[in-house]
């Protein structure tokens, strides 16, 4: 799984690539992850170009959204395409985690 | 017993409804004779079948001194034979109601004869049901076709003729043509008096104050009152003058909405028995009297409210009697459905069937332009034009028994209404369709009507049928033509009224046609009761109302037959969670070959979701993780579902043992099950004939 990561101030904004996050590929997110959520506090996944989430690929934002709230830092969302928003809010995910329309209004957030 | 029967008789009156004082057939005489001859035969008893109409004897005893054979009792002198010991009866019901009695007299007692009567009394009601059953039926159609006719004799003189006494005075002409030497007269109650309002064949007729009139007989009961006796007539003839010499009479009460009540009087001084049928047509012409009243205390009544929905019953009656066809049964290889819903305001929205013969079915519907009770009745002129055309224009061609075509039939119409149609200055639309089952073809004309809804199974489209002709009443030089379209297995046409289309949303937005082809082309493969439902349903959700300013009516007419397409796809994978992308892809591929069910991407993506969760667990539980391991995904899609069967050789699963979902976010895991469950209308688990193990996931369509 490969991410591209940017950092706008103290807020580190990492872009997933590939467009499907399922059981075949979670593993692999959560551990090319883990070093970002180990290190920042503030952390934004632009899911841009993901079409395809199932509970496995919930299940691995879900871990590390409560990793970094246990170090007193949050996960925020941006760029969710319908499908995928629709999944979030068939599991109730969007009253977990913050989801905003762009990269931006993502980093803004989390300044504010 | 035989007392009663002389006081009920004495009157003349018709007790009960119909048929109830028709003579027993001699059929059911002589069967219920030779029934008990036997019995007479090894005891000396009487019989007699006793019923409010008449006595008849089955069997006499050979002790009767009475020389007469008459089957009349009244003819057999003192005392009544049937007055002895040992007088055994059993009740006739039929059909719940008491007819009269089945007596047998039996001096000497055998116990046996009280289960013989018991058992005759049965046959003998049950014959007497069966034949009222049969007369009654006859009478019907004899009279519905009559009355009918009636009415639209009555309802063209609505719209022509302004004035309620000129009105009423047609409807007592028509009651006093009924027969040959009739008299009539229409009575109406004021102040406790009865004032003679419109006559016919009848002079000199005085407000009746009296009590003791045969008119406040029949208006107390409620009921039609029949009399054929002279002498019973007489009786009351000093309250009733005009009957003096009347031999026969018929009244038939009224009363309004708003209260008023009076009677048809018809009589006459021949020698003339009303029977039901003719009795049938006076109800009818009273009841449209009862109208023309009704409408006129409307237009006098000061509370614009009131009248506004008193207007709505009156033309919601009008609606259900005049504007609105019975719904044909038994035309092979068609299946029509009609819903209706009358609006608030009434208009002119019509509809009708006729049928040929059971493999040809005529549909017409129309509207007429504007709203309220004219309307309504023009477009209860202009359907009656249609059906009179129908029967009148082979007629006149010389062709009786060759069908007119539909176009013949409308230009007939165009002919005779037109004018009219010009001269209120109003239009009509319609279009009339013939189904030919055996041609295989619909023959429509088009008189600028919303435009017909046509799927055509065979290829698929949808689409709207249109000629280019104008609404009736335009043009007097216009003439209509026909276009005829395949009839095919599987196709469906739709009528509708422009309420249908013109319903508006919250941001007066109409429907609109080309909805509504779209519902007709997803609903396709409903029948018409639910194919019309689901149409309902859609546009209720549109406009986000229980109720529409317009008339409602939606008319299908379905082809039956046709194969419904059925495609079958199968994947094999293998046990890896890397193979769930394939998996999607097969989803894919196969929503995009169900074309016919035009899935939205949301659906689409919904199933692909579902098909993950259910592989991976499979791949993690059923399998544990071992790769290699084989799953076949086998799917099935129609008109109404998309199945899909994972099959595999793991263990299989028992969904008691799943934990609920954690939408808290406490877990990772354990969220599939949950997810599929929303996704899909149906999820199970069985093994197949191989033995396997099978998930089987349905979402279903309408």
């Amino acid at each position: 799984m490969d991410a591209r990561v940017e950092q706008v101030g103290n807020v580190t904004v990492m872009q997933i690539d590939g467009n499907s996050l399922d059981a075949s590929n979670a593993k692999d997110f959560k551990r090319a992850v883990a070093p970002l959520v180990a290190e920042s506090r503030k952390l934004v996944f632009d899911l841009c170009a993901l079409q395809f989430i199932d509970s496995s690929g919930l299940g691995a934002i879900l871990s590390c959204l409560r990793q970094l709230h246990a170090m007193g830092g949050d996960l925020k969302l941006c760029g969710v395409n319908r499908a995928v928003h629709a999944l979030f809010e068939l599991v109730r995910m969007h009253r977990l985690i913050d989801i905003h329309e762009t990269r931006e209004d993502a980093v803004r957030a989390f300044l504010n | 017993m035989l007392q009663k029967l002389q006081t009920n008789d004495d009157s003349g009156l018709a007790p009960g409804p119909p048929g109830n004082r028709e003579p027993l057939s001699s059929r059911l005489i002589d069967e219920l004779r030779r029934a008990i001859a036997p019995v007479a035969e090894s005891a000396d008893v009487a019989a007699a079948l006793i019923t409010t109409a008449q006595v008849t004897w089955l069997t006499k005893p050979r002790s009767c001194s009475c020389a007469t054979q008459a089957a009349d009792l009244s003819a057999c002198p003192e005392p009544p034979c049937l007055d002895g010991r040992g007088l055994l009866t059993s009740q006739m019901l039929c059909d719940g109601e008491y007819i009269g009695d089945l007596a047998i007299c039996n001096p000497i007692e055998q116990p046996y004869l009280a289960g013989v009567i018991e058992y005759l009394a049965r046959i003998a009601a049950g014959r007497i049901a069966q034949e009222r059953r049969e007369a009654s039926l006859l009478e019907e159609l004899r009279a519905s076709s009559e009355s009918l006719e009636a009415v639209y004799e009555s309802s063209r003189d609505l719209r022509t003729l302004q004035n309620p006494g000129e009105l009423l005075d047609r409807i007592v002409s028509r009651s006093a043509a009924v027969a040959d030497d009739l008299c009539a007269a229409l009575w109406l109650e004021q102040d406790g008096v009865l004032h003679p309002t419109a006559m016919k064949n009848a002079a000199g007729l005085q407000p009746k104050t009296g009590g003791n009139s045969l008119l406040r007989r029949s208006m107390a009961g409620g009921s039609p009152l029949v009399i054929n006796d002279r002498e019973c007539i007489s009786e009351s003839h000093r309250d009733d003058p005009e009957l003096r010499l009347a031999q026969s009479v018929a009244l038939v009460p009224m009363k309004t909405r708003q209260g008023l009540s009076g009677a048809l009087a018809v009589w006459t001084e021949g020698h003339r028995d009303f029977d039901s049928r003719s009795l049938r047509l006076l109800q009818t012409l009273a009841l449209q009297a009862a109208m023309v009243i009704e409408n006129e205390c409307l237009h006098r009544t000061a509370i614009a409210s009131e009248r506004l929905r008193q207007q709505i019953e009156i033309g919601s009656k009008i609606q259900q009697s005049l504007l609105v066809g019975q719904m044909p049964e038994g035309v092979r290889g068609l299946k029509v459905f009609v819903f209706t819903l009358p609006s608030q305001e009434i208009d002119g929205d019509f509809y009708d069937f006729i049928k040929h013969s059971n493999e040809c079915l005529d549909v017409l519907v129309g509207d007429v332009m504007g709203k309220g009770i004219p309307a309504a009745l023009l477009g209860a002129a202009t359907k009656n034009s249609f059906l009179r055309a129908t029967s009148r224009v082979s007629l006149a061609a010389g062709r009786a028994g060759v069908l007119a075509s539909p176009e013949e039939i409308v230009n007939f119409v165009h002919q005779d209404m037109t004018r009219q149609l010009i001269e209120l200055d109003n239009f009509a639309t319609a279009c009339y369709a013939r189904f030919d089952v055996d041609a295989q073809q619909v023959e429509i004309v088009d008189c600028g009507h919303t435009r017909t809804i046509r799927y055509w199974q065979r290829t698929g489209l949808c689409g709207v049928l249109a000629g280019n002709n104008m609404p009736l009443g335009f043009s007097e030089g216009e003439i209509y033509k026909q276009f005829s379209v395949p009839l095919e297995p599987g196709d469906v046409f739709l009528f509708y009224s422009d309420g249908v289309t013109e319903a508006r949303n919250r941001d007066g937005e109409m429907f609109g046609e080309e909805r509504l082809v779209r519902c007709v082309h997803d609903y396709s493969h409903l029948q018409p009761q639910p194919l019309i439902d689901a149409i309902r349903r859609d546009v209720m959700a549109f406009a986000n109302v229980e109720r529409f300013s317009d008339d409602f009516t939606l008319l299908a007419v379905k082809v039956a037959g046709g194969q419904s397409e059925v495609i079958r796809e199968a994947l094999e994978i293998t046990s890896e969670l890397a193979e769930l992308k394939r998996a999607r892809a097969f989803i894919c591929s196969l929503c995009d070959k169900a074309a016919f069910l035009r899935l939205t991407e949301e659906t689409v993506s919904h199933l692909q979701l579902a098909v993950t969760e259910a592989l991976s667990n499979i791949i993690r539980h059923a399998y544990r993780g071992r790769s290699g391991q084989p799953i076949e995904i086998e799917a099935t899609a129609d008109a109404h579902h998309i199945g899909l069967r994972l099959c595999h050789r793991g263990e299989i699963f028992d969904p008691k043992s799943a934990s609920p979902p954690p939408l808290d976010g406490s877990r990772e895991g354990g969220l599939g099950l949950y997810i599929i469950e929303q996704l899909v209308d149906e999820l199970s688990y069985s093994r197949d004939e191989h033995g396997r193990a099978c998930t089987y996931l349905v979402k279903r369509f309408h």
